[in-house]
């Protein structure tokens, strides 16, 4: 054996964990974050230091592996992470001024819940919906982050909900009867699961779509009626008919075809469900969700009604997903898996303000 | 490679509290009791800083009473304040 073969034995192994490590650092540099995080504590243990790395790596680590989930389910959301700056004593009260930058404290790690719960509550005000935030009430801005964070640290720290809710949902923080009804709305509409795939959707399209027009009354009211639109939705017992499937505001509209009729589906009809969309269409709405049973038949008969509608009409495949859905079968609520997609116009109209169209849109 | 814009959230670790405070000219008012939260009014300290920020040319703190946070969190919707 030669000196080279030797010496590549020897090297093989550390060399292979090395490139593991750069893998892991370039495809998931979130779960580094976190896994890195857990790590330091340990040598903090022994050492004393690094506690600004601790917390820093925790936080970044389980916001940005959020946002970066976020985009799996709101295509058109661009996810924007965080990166802790800790501020230094160089900087003068006048250089502090004129940055115009909150600054948040982090308190040592063994506190770190209520410095993951501020951080997040600080990224999710400032940088959640950001476009769309501009048109929304107070009440509607606030139980939307309010509602999002708690979707946060459901999935990223369980264990800071208990102090979450005290601080922010318990009868004595949560003195807003507005913003009390949003959330309960929300959680019937995330309960069959459309809460981001539908709500938070059409709203990312809305803040697309108004410009140069402020906060107004329409909008709101608009907005609005549509989460009661989606809370009704969700609150229909399957087969249920008298329940409106459509909602056709000035600014959201948007449409819910509901696939599960076994007959149709049996001799594979898809004219009644292309009619419908059809008409949808000629009513100027521009979204269409397509939602039905993920069951191997149904979930095909969707796909061959979302072809025929792709080749017949102008929408297109905006995305599609299977989720997880509590839907009421004879007033009880059973999990299901729920197929969607959406069809999209490509003649969605744009809202520009009154003084904007005087002077540019003739 | 990830595309993946960052924003920065400024920060200041309990550790470099008294330095950064110092820096600003503020440690002995804080010291005294004399930093008030601008929503509140209540005296901010150790137990209950939850941030500073600049406004209208002053350094203006905010305690970690829900109310008050709910308030700082309505002005960086309105982008009043910045990250």
């Amino acid at each position: 054996m030669t000196i080279l073969t030797e010496l590549s034995k020897i090297l093989s192994g550390p060399i292979v964990v090395i490139i593991v490590i750069i893998y892991l650092l370039l495809k998931y540099p979130e779960k580094v974050e976190k896994w890195l995080s857990l790590l330091l504590r340990f040598f903090y243990f022994i050492t004393r230091k690094g506690g600004r790395k601790i917390v820093a790596l925790d936080i970044q680590g389980r916001i940005n592996e959020f946002s970066k989930s976020l985009k799996i389910e709101l295509p058109n959301f661009t996810p924007v992470g965080v990166k802790l700056h800790w501020i230094t004593e160089k900087e003068t009260p006048s250089e502090f001024i004129s940055k115009n930058r909150l600054v948040i404290r982090m308190r040592e790690h063994p506190n770190q819940n209520k410095n993951f719960v501020n951080a997040s509550m600080v990224f999710i005000s400032k940088i959640f919906l950001t476009k769309s935030k501009k048109y929304l009430s107070k009440s509607l801005k606030e139980s939307v982050d309010l509602f999002v964070a708690k979707k946060l640290f459901e999935k990223e720290k369980p264990e800071v909900l208990d102090q979450f809710f005290e601080d922010y949902f318990s009868v004595k923080a949560l003195t807003n009867k507005k913003i009390m009804e949003l959330l309960e709305k929300y959680n019937i509409i995330d309960r069959v699961g459309l809460f981001y795939p539908v709500l938070i959707q059409e709203l990312n399209f809305l803040g697309e779509k108004v410009f140069f027009e402020q906060r107004s009354e329409n909008i709101e009211k608009d907005v609005k009626a549509f989460i009661d639109f989606l809370e009704n939705y969700a609150n229909r017992d399957i087969g249920e008919e008298k329940i409106p499937k459509n909602y056709e505001g000035t600014f959201c509209r948007c449409g819910i075809v509901i696939i599960a009729r076994s007959l149709k589906l049996a001799i594979g009809n898809t004219k009644p469900f292309t009619t419908y969309i059809e008409k949808l269409i000629d009513n100027k709405l521009e979204n269409i969700y397509l939602i039905g049973s993920a069951n191997k038949s149904n979930k095909e008969f969707i796909d061959q009604i979302n072809t025929e509608v792709q080749e017949n009409f102008d929408l297109q495949k905006y995305y599609s997903k299977v989720y997880k859905a509590e839907i009421k079968i004879h007033g009880e609520r059973v999990e299901v898996k729920n197929y969607l997609i959406l069809l999209r116009s490509s003649k969605t109209l744009r809202y520009y303000g009154k003084e904007y169209q005087e002077k540019f849109v003739k | 490679m990830n595309e993946f814009i960052k924003e920065e959230i400024d920060s200041v670790h309990d550790k470099d509290l008294v330095k950064i405070l110092d820096g600003l000219s503020l440690l002995n008012k804080f010291k005294s009791g004399k930093l008030k939260c601008k929503f509140c009014n209540e005296i901010v300290n150790l137990e209950n800083l939850h941030s500073f920020f600049p406004e209208a040319g002053k350094i203006k703190f905010a305690c970690d009473k829900s109310d008050c946070v709910k308030k700082l969190y309505d002005l960086l919707r309105e982008n009043k304040i910045s990250l």
